[in-house]
Formats: C-alpha cells, sequence, structure tokens
C-alpha cells in the first residue's frame, strides 16, 4: 500500500529535505508534511515544491496534534545526522534523545500511522580493535560507547524497539547508515578531506567505509515506499577505502600525528572551526568500521550505485577540491625520474667503454 | 590439532571438509610423496643448526652466507652489463609508486593490500626465508590450488614469524595464493603492526571473519 501522509523530520537538513522533496514528486502519495526547528536554507525549499513544511519542534507534544490533525500514516524521522557537524553537545543529545522520545509517543497516540522509519548510523557498532572485520545487523558493539553521538544512536533505536512491541500493528524499519558523502552534503567527514592537510593518528590506517547521499535518499525513498523491510538494515556502499588512500586519492597531504598529540590537533581544529571530532570519530581514525550489507541487497533488495571509492570520487569531484598533490604532478615526477635514470645509466655505459 | 597417524589423514570429516594431519609418524624421515602436507622450518638461526647439526648444507668453517641455491633478486645497479628488461622493470616500480602516492589501489573489506604485500611485504620477507630461517616445505600438493582450506600451524613464540614463513610458504607453492592469517587483537590494537597485518590480509581471529574468509574460497591460517 502506497503511503498517503508522509511525515518527514529534520526537512531542514541534507537529508530529510532532499527526501521530502523526492517523496513531493511522487505522485501517489498525497501529502507531505517536513517538520523542523528552523526553515530550510533558500536552495532546499526550492526543490521542496508542494512539501508543506511545519515549523515545530518535535520535543514539543504539540507533533501529536499535528501527526493526528493531517492523518500522518507514515513517520521518517530523519533528524538524527549521519555524521554531526560540530560537537555532539548536551543541546543535539537533547534534541535527538527527548525529540525522538516525543515524537514515537506521539506516534504511539496516533491510529493512523502504520509504518516509521527511522535514520540511524553505524556508528552504534563502535570501532575499536577487537572488532571483526564486518558488522552485521545482529551483532553488538563490543565496546559500547558510554556517551556521545553513538550512544544517543543506540537509545534512539532501543526507543523504537521499545515503540514496535507496543505498537506491534506499525511497521518499523532501522537504517544505519554509513559516513555520507558527495558532492552537495555538508558533514564531518567531507569537512574533514577538504583540509588541505589532513591530519590522521600515526600508527594507524582506519578502513573507510562511505555511502553516497543519492544512494542514501534512494534506500529512505525506498524505505518510506514499502513495508515489508526488514527491522534493522546496514545501509553502506560496497568496497573499503583505507584513510591513507583517500587522503592520497583527494590529493592532500597526510599528517601523521601522535596519539598523544591528536588532542591537541583536534582542539586546534576546533577551535578554528574547521572540523571537530567527537572521541569516537578519533577511535573511527584509528580503526575504522566496515558493515556487512547482504541484507541491504536481499531482503532490502536495494544495490547502492556508488562504491566507496566511487562515491568519495564523486565528492572529490563534485566539490572542485583542489589538490594539493595532482596526478599530473606526481606523472610528471614519474616521467622525470624514469628519464633522470635513463641518463645515468647511459652515461654509466659511455664511461664503462671508456676504460 | 588433528590425529598422528598418517593412515587416518585419508579419513573424511562428516560435514565433507577434508582434514589433513600436519603431524606424520615419524617426523625425521624424507617425506614420501603421499606424505600428509608438512611444513617444517628450522625454527633457529643458522649457528645454532650447525651445531645440532646432521644437516648442515655449509661447510662448518663457512663464515660468510652459504651460497643460495636460488637466484637472489637481480641486482638493478646502472652496470653496463644490465638485465635487457631492467628499464621495463623501473618503469613499473615506478608505476607502483605512482599508484601508491595517488591512492590508485585496491584493498578488500578486511583491508587487504594484495599489490603492496606482494611487491613489498613478501619481497621483504623473502630473503629472512630463504637465508635465516632456510625454511623447509614439504606435502605444499595439498594445499587446494582454488577452494578455501583451514592452514592449522602448532606455533610457538610472541613473535609470529612462523605465520610470516608461513604465508611466504603459501604463496610460493600454490602459484600465489594468499595465505589469510588469523590475529590475536592485541595485534590489531598496536600501532603499525596493526596496520600492516591487515595488508598483509590478517584479520581478527573472531569466527566470522573465519567463516567470511573460508567461504568466499580463502585459505586461511590460524
Amino acid at each position: 500500500v502506497a503511503p498517503s501522509v508522509v511525515l518527514v523530520t529534520g526537512v531542514s537538513r541534507f537529508l530529510g529535505g532532499h527526501l521530502a522533496a523526492r517523496l513531493a514528486a511522487d505522485p501517489s502519495i498525497g501529502r507531505v508534511l517536513g517538520v523542523d526547528t528552523a526553515p530550510p536554507g533558500p536552495d532546499l525549499r526550492s526543490r521542496m515544491g508542494r512539501v508543506e513544511f511545519v515549523r515545530a519542534d518535535i520535543r514539543n507534544p504539540l507533533i501529536a496534534k499535528v501527526i493526528a490533525r493531517a492523518d500522518v500514516d507514515t513517520v521518517v524521522h530523519a533528524a538524527l545526522s549521519p555524521d554531526p557537524s560540530g560537537t555532539w553537545g548536551s543541546a543535539t543529545k537533547e534534541m535527538s534523545v527527548l525529540g525522538t522520545m516525543q515524537l514515537l509517543a506521539a506516534c504511539q497516540k496516533a491510529s493512523t500511522v502504520r509504518r516509521v522509519v527511522l535514520e540511524s548510523t553505524t556508528a552504534v557498532y563502535g570501532a575499536s580493535p577487537l572488532d571483526p572485520a564486518l558488522f552485521d545487523e545482529t551483532m553488538t558493539p563490543n565496546d559500547l560507547p558510554t556517551s556521545g553521538y553513538a550512544r544517543d544512536a543506540t537509545e534512539i533505536e532501543g526507543y523504537l524497539r521499545g515503540f514496535s512491541r507496543r505498537r506491534p500493528d506499525v511497521s518499523t524499519t532501522v537504517l544505519r547508515f554509513a559516513s555520507l558523502v558527495g558532492p552537495r552534503i555538508d558533514t564531518v567527514v567531507t569537512r574533514y578531506f577538504a583540509l588541505p592537510v589532513v591530519p590522521t593518528v600515526l600508527g594507524y590506517d582506519a578502513r573507510l567505509q562511505l555511502l553516497h547521499e543519492e544512494d542514501a535518499l534512494a534506500v529512505l525513498e525506498r524505505a518510506v515506499a514499502r513495508d515489508d523491510l526488514p527491522d534493522v538494515v546496514n545501509v553502506a556502499a560496497d568496497g573499503v577505502l583505507l584513510l591513507s588512500q583517500a587522503i592520497r586519492r583527494a590529493g592532500r597531504v597526510p599528517l601523521p600525528v601522535p596519539p598523544p598529540a591528536v588532542g591537541v590537533v583536534g582542539r586546534v581544529l576546533a577551535g578554528a572551526r574547521i572540523a571537530s571530532f567527537s572521541p569516537e570519530q578519533l577511535r573511527l581514525l584509528d580503526f575504522g568500521r566496515v558493515v556487512d550489507t547482504t541484507r541491504l541487497r536481499t531482503d532490502f533488495g536495494f544495490t547502492p550505485r556508488w562504491t566507496t571509492v566511487q562515491a568519495f570520487d564523486d565528492f572529490v569531484r563534485g566539490r572542485a577540491l583542489r589538490p594539493v598533490i595532482t596526478h599530473e604532478r606526481v606523472e610528471e615526477a614519474e616521467r622525470l625520474v624514469d628519464r633522470g635514470v635513463h641518463a645515468a645509466a647511459r652515461l654509466l655505459a659511455g664511461l664503462g667503454a671508456r676504460t | 590439532m588433528t590425529g598422528d597417524g598418517p593412515d587416518d589423514r585419508r579419513a573424511p570429516d562428516r560435514d565433507g571438509a577434508r582434514v589433513v594431519p600436519l603431524h606424520p609418524a615419524a617426523p625425521d624421515e624424507p617425506a614420501a610423496p603421499t606424505h600428509p602436507t608438512r611444513t617444517r622450518r628450522r625454527a633457529e638461526p643458522r649457528r645454532a643448526a650447525r651445531r645440532s647439526g646432521p644437516t648442515p648444507v655449509a661447510p662448518v668453517r663457512a663464515v660468510p652466507e652459504p651460497v643460495t641455491d636460488e637466484p637472489a633478486s637481480v641486482g638493478t645497479g646502472a652496470d653496463p652489463g644490465l638485465p635487457s628488461d631492467w628499464e621495463a622493470a623501473l618503469a613499473d616500480a615506478l608505476a607502483f609508486l605512482r599508484r601508491r602516492l595517488t591512492g590508485d589501489y585496491a584493498v578488500d573489506e578486511f583491508g587487504f593490500d594484495p599489490e603492496l604485500t606482494e611487491r613489498v611485504l613478501l619481497a621483504l620477507l623473502r630473503p629472512i626465508y630463504r637465508r635465516w630461517f632456510r625454511v623447509e616445505l614439504r606435502g605444499a600438493d595439498r594445499i587446494p590450488a582454488e577452494r578455501g582450506a583451514l592452514l592449522v600451524g602448532n606455533h610457538s613464540g610472541t613473535l609470529a614469524w612462523d605465520a610470516l614463513m608461513t604465508q611466504v610458504a603459501v604463496h610460493e607453492a600454490t602459484d600465489g595464493r594468499f595465505l589469510r592469517l588469523l590475529g590475536a587483537d592485541l595485534v590489531f590494537a598496536t600501532p603499525v603492526m596493526g596496520d600492516v597485518a591487515r595488508r598483509m590480509g590478517a584479520t581478527l581471529a573472531a569466527n566470522s571473519d573465519a567463516e567470511r574468509l573460508l567461504s568466499s574460497g580463502q585459505l586461511v591460517g590460524v
């Protein structure tokens, strides 16, 4: 059954806003309501078409009235950004955790709701040296983070499980997104790779698994349109990039920082408002995290169009990041060395013949 | 470890997997063609081996390195008598460096970097394999040519030299197959070592990782 009234939270952010715009372009969907505390930017608003923007705080019980009055049947909670840009402070925590609580309470009371889609993150698996190479949906983290973004995501997923126990008639899907990249999205990951000199942790080279922004939107769209999908799905692209490899592909200069100095460098970058990293993002830079996407392909029925490498290259091209070390310069150096060695060999051969 | 008798090596496992014992009945007999797979390496340096010596290859008083039976890697110095393909080798090496500098290579989900392993890491280990440990390899024909298999070694010591040597041995004996080692979590918690281990194809000794590698037809080493 196609959804008739869809409510999307977090529409002033990338995923929520573009999802709402895509849903609005689908004529089979009756109404699309977009909720956020701040109105979306002009670029996003111009794409949104018939999306009805509701300026509301999901922490406020008023959201229940919005849901009831519009006879919402599908709720997409996209408030939790897969990569928080900026520090994950108490304000964001309150917004995401308490907001989810209130939103789900409102959904529980609304009899019209029959589907809830939650956007989550693969950060719920943590990152540690004890990790298996790939996480599937049934695995739990080895070191459950005690605070911060990953902890909040875990809590939010817990609320949704509680909700689906109380409302078994509502189908729910949790989408655990890997780090998003792409030409348009702005996350802490995209800012990190935009630095001309990219600090890394000395002695560690994390495996990165990414997801293209367009694939993320397509997955969200599919999760809205269908209700026979699994409860929890990892959403990530195929393949892996090493952190050092990604930095080189972007033509950046890696700057390995000894582990004791990582905190200082992090604070400097945060102080300069360039990029700020949470402790679990720093752990991600140490150990990386890769998830198994078998369920996404089979049960969920979606194959990402971009691999991790393609998504990253598309991000580099789309942002028109000017490489510090260009391919051309490397190739030029290669030719130069080749010619130099040939010349030296000829010279030595000549000397050898003379003596 | 599996049974010791040479006769039980043909006993098929219930699930269809074949168990190949690595310890034959008489350890010091020369291997018969039908002998079970057995990778034996001299765990101690040359001097110790000479002392216990029923098998010294080098004369007792020989101080320099014993003559290797394999030709060493060709010197690429700018001698007049250069090997004819040195130019190709140079271009190849430069292209390799370029790919490294531009990140133009592929790693798998486990972080395994086949190109780096083959061209740098195994190349560094090979002299140690030949000259220091002087590994003898027997029964390598029992290692399947394309299917998955679990290679179980009885290894000692904190530094996993035997694991690295087995990796070289398997790569040479199987025409370039890679042994995917399972390592302790301590390896992956250690800076540099964890990184190199993953690039060489090692992964955490966890059920899920081992199963994933085996079911994709890889040779897994424990």
